[in-house]
């Protein structure tokens, strides 16, 4: 392992992450100098879109050439990183495209929200390559610091506000704590690369640091107890960007937890598995059994995003390539029915201000059919049922089947994760019964039209969710290479950064 | 060169399986695109554009066209089976997931085969019979009972237990929303109980389907392969609990039958008609008692499940005797039943086996025709109350003449397709079991109670209500479904022999990989078909008047 990295390898790199930045900037200013237009913001969403459009190239053409992680081990150029990369973008681009649908209703944005997301789009991507955990912690905060603004962007709404100020003040709490861990670890092992971290003998220290980074990263995760505030987030932000921070926050912050637990502090795991266990557990069991008893749609779907955790944990505990790849599967199924779930909602809520209620979805079947399927097929699929839930089925399966193949078999925990599932059934069908059974209330709004952009959202999602609800083998097979890469290997030199 | 030699020798087994499973599907689709609703969406608001069915053929034709080529399959499949060949048959195995080894492996055996046909053959007759009963939403109604129709097949069919796994939860959501969207008042919650109960057994089985998959190498999901496996005690009676609740819920037996009744009588009556197919119990011969012989013989488990099989006749019959409503005895009736197949199932010898399956079928076709024709009383109706009726035997007296003969079916009368199954079990179940052989005989006494309660109560009492006095008897559609279920009933009555002598060979293995190959309950001293060969039933029973 060098110490030293030439800045032209250090480009290569990050080459996605500096064309999305390029294109951030150029949209940044853009949207300074066009205020005088009619409707900047969908116009800056939409150059948004391509800017991710043109990103994932960029992503796809370092997978293909083999990747570009640097020589010392601080940035990951391996499968993993370049498949969750394509997650995040999908899940932006999904998100960006809900944001133009919002935009034309509502005409409450201003055109920095596209631009926002981007920002936090690069710090996922900083963050699903990092190796080291300073970098690791500038992903992170460059993640967390847009989407607290994004939390809030709705600013006529005070519940908007609130959701981004209780987001803000937790979430520096939790950065905070890892931060520490970081410092901690960083005192262990003299080197704040994971590579060096990973072949240090666990020491007191050490052990204090990890459990610190763990808090951290559970918090970012949203697993029970660290939970509480993804409710409130949820349900103040307004649709898209609720969508976003589902499918691409979580996304980032499981790439994030799979890599350090696997590549760095795997050793001393050992001594936290059952404190992990026990969050699993508990994550699984705590977001189902509350999310049955909510009416508001956002905050159901909130639990059950916990719940979702849960099981994703499940895989991470597992410390297997193949619990990686379910990870991987997992996360893009689970993005997909996301980005479907939160394109319905979009349409059918009244208004922003007024959260949506489980009732207003009454009789929807009878109006626009077309809306409530697939509202059902991705709630169907967040349930992980077969063929009419699509790639939710199989993404649990990967899941249930690197638990039991993993070297220490969780078995009990599979129980847990189906016997929750069950639990998760009652909430997931009482939504599905109340747009099929009941009667469209006489004095309901009609739903607007599907816009273009929605429609299409819909459309790739319910499609790829049920394609690969059949025939999940390519997908699988994407997911299989999204392989951690060997770490670079040597003894750490203890000189670095003395 | 026999029938069946001769369809195999056109090649007829490389497609016809997989043609069984997709066709309905392929349908559904059909049924959704060109469908047309039978009547106007009654709603005042104008129609967005993607709302369901505008032109094209009548959705429900189509449905029913669809469905009887699906069971003109189901016969052929029954014609080109080779009664005197043992192991799987008309087997078809198609690639489908190579990485995790998932075939779409798809064959059938004496014990599949009935059951396969009854539903193909089943699911146009009801139609059919409740032809003017669903007039809204058809298409949708139509593209849902085709895609139950492919899960039910699925299940009989698939020899790949993630396949199987896929297909037992096909059934579930096409259910669903049948029961939730066309049923009655209590819709909503039957719908949920039914599909939550049934969720929280067949996640335990995914579980344990995933522990077997990974215990056999992670290579494969077919049944042949997972047979292999040698497993520890302990190992097996987990993986059974889960495979058995999954079944017992679904076959609704006593303790776990409490949606059955909710859900049958919230139901359209052609839910009620599919709900009354023994999916759990096929699915309990075929998967889990072939995977863990040790668990299935362990003392403790066989005592538990024919004690319970034991209470869920009695019982089952004692509360089908208290029932207000006509599809609740008939649901109740059903779980009685249920009880003598699973005795069967679990007494383990030749015969016993053999009547268990006879009496899924058998009890298939009664119970079908009971529920159509408690689907025209509350037609014509509108209610379900046994009180409501009396009398009618003189106002619609052809009806009178099926209910009559259906619930004399019920009763196992001998020279009814009823009998031939509970004599079987009951005689298989005293050479291994002979205490609760006795104690389930009197099921037998009490199901002629209630389903004489109940006849008399519809057809025999005081004509006391004058709308009744003007009820339309069975004509045109309904006529002729009741009379192919009669002649059904009939005819497996005196001539169980085809029957018989299909599932001998299947039966016979089971009982061989579960007791060992050298029980001497696996070889029947007479084989069973010739056995009904030669006794003649008793003769035929005029139905009707006299019961009075």
């Amino acid at each position: 392992m060098t110490d030293f990295v030439l800045p032209d390898a250090l480009m290569r790199a990050l080459l996605p992450e500096i064309t999305l930045t390029i294109g951030t900037l150029i949209l940044l200013l853009t949207g300074a100098w066009g205020g005088e237009l009619s409707s900047p913001t969908r116009r800056s969403t939409r150059f948004a879109i391509g800017i991710v459009l043109v990103t994932s190239v960029s992503v796809i053409m370092a997978w293909m050439g083999g990747g570009g992680g640097t020589l010392d081990g601080r940035l990951a150029g391996d499968g993993f990183r370049y498949a969750i990369d394509l997650v995040l973008l999908l899940g932006t681009a999904g998100s960006l495209a809900l944001l133009d649908t919002e935009q034309a209703r509502t005409r409450a944005y201003q055109a920095e929200v596209p631009v926002l997301m981007l920002l936090a789009l690069c710090g996922m991507m900083l963050l699903t390559a990092a190796r080291d955990l300073m970098f690791l912690f500038i992903g992170l905060e460059l993640m967390s610091i847009a989407v607290y603004v994004l939390a809030g962007v709705n600013r006529s709404s005070a519940r908007s506000a609130e959701a981004s100020l209780k987001y803000f003040l937790l979430g520096a709490f939790s950065s905070g704590f890892l931060l520490y861990g970081i410092a901690l670890l960083y005192g262990a092992a003299g080197d704040t690369r994971l590579a060096a971290i990973a072949s240090t003998a666990p020491g007191p220290l050490y052990l204090v640091g990890v459990a610190l980074l763990l808090v951290g990263m559970a918090f970012k995760v949203a697993a029970v107890p660290f939970h509480l505030w993804t409710p409130d987030v949820y349900d103040g932000a307004p649709s898209p960007i609720t969508a976003f921070m589902a499918a691409c926050v979580k996304t980032a912050a499981f790439a994030m937890l799979v890599r350090v637990m696997v590549e760095g502090i795997e050793p001393a795991i050992q001594n936290w598995h059952p404190v992990l266990w026990w969050l699993a557990a508990l994550t699984m069991v705590v977001g189902n059994v509350v999310a049955l008893a909510q009416p508001k749609i956002k905050r159901m779907l909130a639990y059950s995003s916990i719940a979702h955790s849960g099981y994703l944990l499940v895989a991470v505990l597992s410390f297997s390539p193949a619990a990686t790849a379910a990870v991987v599967f997992y996360l893009f199924a689970y993005t997909l029915a996301t980005l479907g779930a939160f394109a319905v909602l979009g349409i059918v809520s009244e208004d922003t201000e007024a959260a949506t209620t489980i009732d207003d979805l009454a009789g929807l079947w009878h109006v626009r059919p077309g809306l409530a399927v697939v509202l059902t097929v991705c709630l169907l699929a967040f349930l992980g049922f077969p063929l009419a839930g699509g790639a939710g089925f199989f993404a649990k399966w990967y899941v249930m089947q690197a638990a039991l193949a993993s070297p220490t078999p969780l078995m009990v925990l599979v129980v847990v994760l189906v016997l929750s599932s069950v639990v998760s059934a009652g909430y997931y069908l009482s939504a599905i019964a109340t747009m099929f059974n009941q009667k469209r209330p006489a004095n309901t709004r009609m739903p607007v039209q599907t816009p273009v952009l929605s429609g299409a959202v819909m459309l790739v999602s319910v499609v790829l969710l049920l394609v690969f609800g059949v025939f999940p083998t390519p997908a699988a097979r994407l997911a299989a290479a999204a392989t951690l890469g060997a770490l670079p290997t040597t003894t750490v030199s203890s000189s670095v950064a003395r | 060169m026999t029938m069946h030699a001769s369809l195999i020798a056109m090649g007829i087994d490389r497609w016809l399986l997989p043609a069984l499973v997709l066709w309905p599907l392929i349908g559904a689709a059909i049924v959704l695109v060109l469908g047309r609703e039978t009547r106007p969406i009654p709603t005042g608001a104008a129609l967005p554009s993607d709302a369901l069915g505008s032109g094209g053929p009548d959705a429900r034709a189509l449905t029913l066209a669809v469905l009887v080529v699906e069971a003109v399959l189901g016969i052929v499949a029954w014609i080109a089976f080779d009664a005197d060949a043992a192991g799987w048959q008309l087997r078809t195995d198609l690639t489908w997931l190579p990485d995790l080894g998932a075939k779409l492996s798809l064959g059938v055996d004496g014990i599949s085969l009935p059951m396969l046909a009854l539903t193909t053959c089943l699911m146009p007759l009801a139609l059919l019979a409740t032809w003017d009963q669903i007039t809204t939403r058809v298409p949708s109604y139509g593209a849902l009972l085709l895609a139950l129709t492919s899960g039910l097949v699925g299940v009989f069919t698939a020899l790949d237990l993630l396949l199987f796994y896929l297909a037992w939860e096909l059934m579930l959501i096409p259910m669903y929303f049948i029961i939730g969207i066309w049923g009655s008042a209590g819709r909503t919650r039957a719908a949920l109980k039914y599909v939550m109960l049934t969720m929280f057994g067949s996640l335990l089985m995914l579980a344990a389907i995933a522990a077997l998959y990974v215990m056999g190498g992670s290579e494969s999901f077919h049944i042949d392969d997972l047979l292999q496996l040698s497993m520890g005690l302990e190992t097996q009676l987990w993986l059974f609990g889960a495979f058995f609740l999954a079944f017992a819920i679904k076959s609704a037996l006593v303790p776990f039958h409490t949606w059955l009744p909710d859900a049958q009588s919230e139901a359209p009556v052609i839910g009620a008609v599919v709900l009354g197919l023994k999916v759990g119990t096929y699915a309990l011969l075929r998967f889990a008692m072939p995977l863990f012989p040790a668990a299935v013989m362990h003392e403790t488990v066989q005592g538990v499940v024919l004690t319970l099989s034991v209470i869920a006749i009695v019982w089952g019959a004692l509360v089908a005797m208290v029932q207000p409503d006509l599809r609740k005895v008939l649901s109740y009736s059903s779980i009685s039943h249920l009880g003598f197949i699973m005795l069967g199932c679990f007494a383990l010898t030749q015969q016993s086996v053999e009547g268990a399956v006879m009496i899924m079928v058998n009890h298939g076709i009664t119970t079908s025709a009971l529920f159509l024709l408690a689907g025209f009383l509350k037609e014509r109706s509108g209610t379900d109350r046994l009180d409501a009726f009396g009398g009618l035997a003189r106002v619609v007296p052809l009806f009178a003449v099926m209910l009559t003969l259906s619930m004399l079916s019920t009763i196992g009368l001998p020279g009814t397709n009823g009998f031939i199954g509970e004599f079987l079990v009951l005689l298989g179940t005293y050479r291994s079991q002979p205490v609760f052989a006795i104690l389930a005989t009197s099921g037998v006494v009490f199901a002629s109670v209630y389903a004489l309660r109940a006849t008399q109560r519809v057809l025999f009492a005081p004509l006391d209500r004058a709308s009744n006095g003007a009820m339309r008897d069975l004509h045109g559609r309904q006529l002729a479904v009741m009379g192919v279920f009669a002649i059904a009933m009939l005819w497996l009555g005196f001539a169980p022999q085809p029957l018989l002598r299909r599932m001998e060979h299947a039966s016979g293995a089971l009982v061989e990989r579960v007791r060992g190959t050298n029980s001497q309950f696996a070889t029947p001293a007479p084989r069973v078909s010739d056995a009904f060969t030669l006794a003649s039933p008793v003769p035929p029973v005029s139905v009707g008047a006299p019961l009075r």
